[in-house]
């Protein structure tokens, strides 16, 4: 890679690196493998860089794939507990709303990785089925399949009910 | 009112970005020249082959996509050991005849050819390789799976498990290195001909999450985990009818931590590696030190264990003490080679 192209690579992660992060911390929840992640789909995105088009959709692919497929060989992989110290309690409406992420944080946590891929697709990034099929590499009757499955287990927690059915509605 | 949404923002909204863009152009130019190097002396073993008039070698790369069984397709299969790999075999001095079979990382999976008696990386994402014998399982980002022959290099190309959906968790090959267990994240679970790569399916009853199958020994039973509960929990089930035979609260430590005569298995309790007693439940002794950086664990015999750990592999005797440790070489320790496959030195 020549200094132009990575000046221009280096500038690509610079301007919208923050974007592309909020999709890898979606999909991890914490931090450190987040980074990994997300240095994982800008490397695979790099070695091709002269031939990508449009290199943000191109690293969230990477970024959604990886994960999914990270899955296989999780349970031979050192799993290292990066998680974030849960916030403080808070008062009123804002204890409220983070009582609720932090439950959804919990279920999130329990999802196989492509029920969470989806639900961040579909309700992070206001994606359609058919292009979060297109993006995770599967059918649109799969993720539909995929997003019903995680919503019925948030449905479970009772502190999420409401808010899930709002989604459903 | 607070939804489903604003929820998911929020949760995004903690993660802290990192500059990444020189860490990741570090890691591409790794990842490049590793490649080059591997195509450089691709290209040496090609004339080599020819000379020999003994091997057809070809070059195209198998196509991505689901479909039935096709017939033996055509790879790229480099031909040589890569320079840049280590030239002595790690590990091949480790007890009960176990050998360095394989490493998949984040970018790229390197094999041992028996026949060639080296390492080479192979253009797959992720590659597993049979126990005895000259198959690889392989696999790629985009969902593509197949069965590679070390031998001949051709790559036969397997049938998605289930409804066209990829096989989840860890697949894993039976003893004689011809079968391969496979679940597809729905409760079925799948028994693949290596060779002819038709599924045998079984229906497990009662865990429509259970995933990551493993045979035990003998191999009429196999050992699933189920993500519901994250991992944690073992069901063993029947493989005749699915039926589940029994549940232990551990967690499973790599596909092979099953004791030869299916008594003992190493296991995990609060992220502590273990030996546990099938038969009772028991536990036998906690590994020396703890060994939170467990990967898998395979028994060298009737009590001595090889746990794989970031830097080599570990001795252990039935009784928990750390007796022997085998590095990896050097280039090993590389974090982009972490998921270590043991293989029969003969």
């Amino acid at each position: 890679m020549d200094d132009s192209v990575s000046e221009e690579f280096t500038a690509f992660v610079r301007e919208r690196g923050h974007v592309l992060f909020r999709v890898a911390f979606s999909l991890c929840g914490q931090q450190h493998a987040a980074e990994d992640l997300m240095q994982t789909a800008l490397a695979r995105a790099a070695i091709r860089w002269g031939s990508i088009d449009d290199p943000e959709p191109y690293v969230k692919r990477i970024l959604y794939r990886e994960f999914v497929s990270a899955w296989r060989w999780r349970r031979i992989r050192p799993e290292v507990s990066v998680g974030e110290p849960p916030d403080a309690p808070q008062a009123g409406d804002h204890a409220e709303r983070t009582a609720l992420r932090l439950s959804l944080e919990r279920i999130l946590n329990t999802l196989p990785p492509k029920q969470r891929a989806v639900l961040v697709l579909r309700f992070l990034e206001d994606r359609s089925e058919r292009e979060a099929a297109e993006i995770l590499g599967c059918s649109e009757g799969t993720v539909a399949s995929q997003a019903s499955r995680a919503l019925a287990k948030l449905r479970l927690c009772r502190e999420l009910r409401l808010t899930v059915l709002e989604v459903m509605t | 009112m607070n939804t489903l949404r604003e929820l998911l923002n929020d949760i995004a909204d903690r993660g802290k970005p990192v500059e990444l863009a020189a860490s990741s152009l570090a890691k591409a130019r790794r990842l490049r020249l590793r490649r080059r190097l591997t195509a450089g002396f691709s290209g040496v073993a090609v004339v080599v082959l020819l000379m020999l008039g003994s091997y057809a070698i070809v070059t195209n790369r198998p196509t991505a996509g689901g479909g039935p069984v096709v017939s033996p397709m055509i790879s790229e299969l480099p031909s040589a050991t890569a320079s840049d790999l280590p030239q002595v075999l790690p590990g091949k001095d480790l007890p009960g005849g176990w050998i360095w079979g394989g490493g998949t990382g984040t970018t790229s999976a390197v094999v041992y050819d028996r026949g060639a008696g080296g390492l080479r990386e192979v253009p797959y994402d992720w590659a597993i390789p049979a126990p005895v014998g000259d198959l690889v399982y392989v696999a790629r980002q985009d969902s593509w799976t197949g069965v590679l022959d070390l031998r001949t290099g051709a790559v036969k190309q397997l049938q998605a498990a289930g409804k066209g959906e990829w096989s989840v968790g860890v697949p894993q090959w039976s003893g004689d290195g011809k079968r391969l267990l496979r679940a597809d994240g729905d409760g079925r679970i799948f028994i693949t001909d290596a060779v002819t790569g038709g599924n045998e399916r079984i229906d497990i009853q009662g865990c429509d999450s259970c995933n990551s199958p493993v045979w035990l020994p003998g191999e009429k039973l196999i050992a699933l985990s189920n993500w519901r509960n994250n991992g944690q929990g073992v069901w063993i089930h029947s493989l005749d009818d699915g039926a589940l035979v029994r549940n232990v609260p551990w967690h499973m430590v790599g596909t092979r931590g099953f004791s030869p005569d299916g008594r003992y298995v190493v296991a995990k309790v609060d992220d502590r590696a273990a030996i546990f007693d099938l038969v009772n439940g028991g536990t036998i002794a906690r590994l020396d030190g703890g060994v939170s950086d467990t990967r898998t664990a395979y028994w060298a015999g009737a009590d001595v264990i090889l746990v794989i750990e970031s830097g080599g592999a570990s001795q252990y005797s039935l009784q928990g003490k750390k007796i022997g440790w085998y590095p990896w070489p050097e280039s090993f320790e590389d974090d982009e080679l972490p998921n270590f496959t043991l293989i029969r030195g003969s």
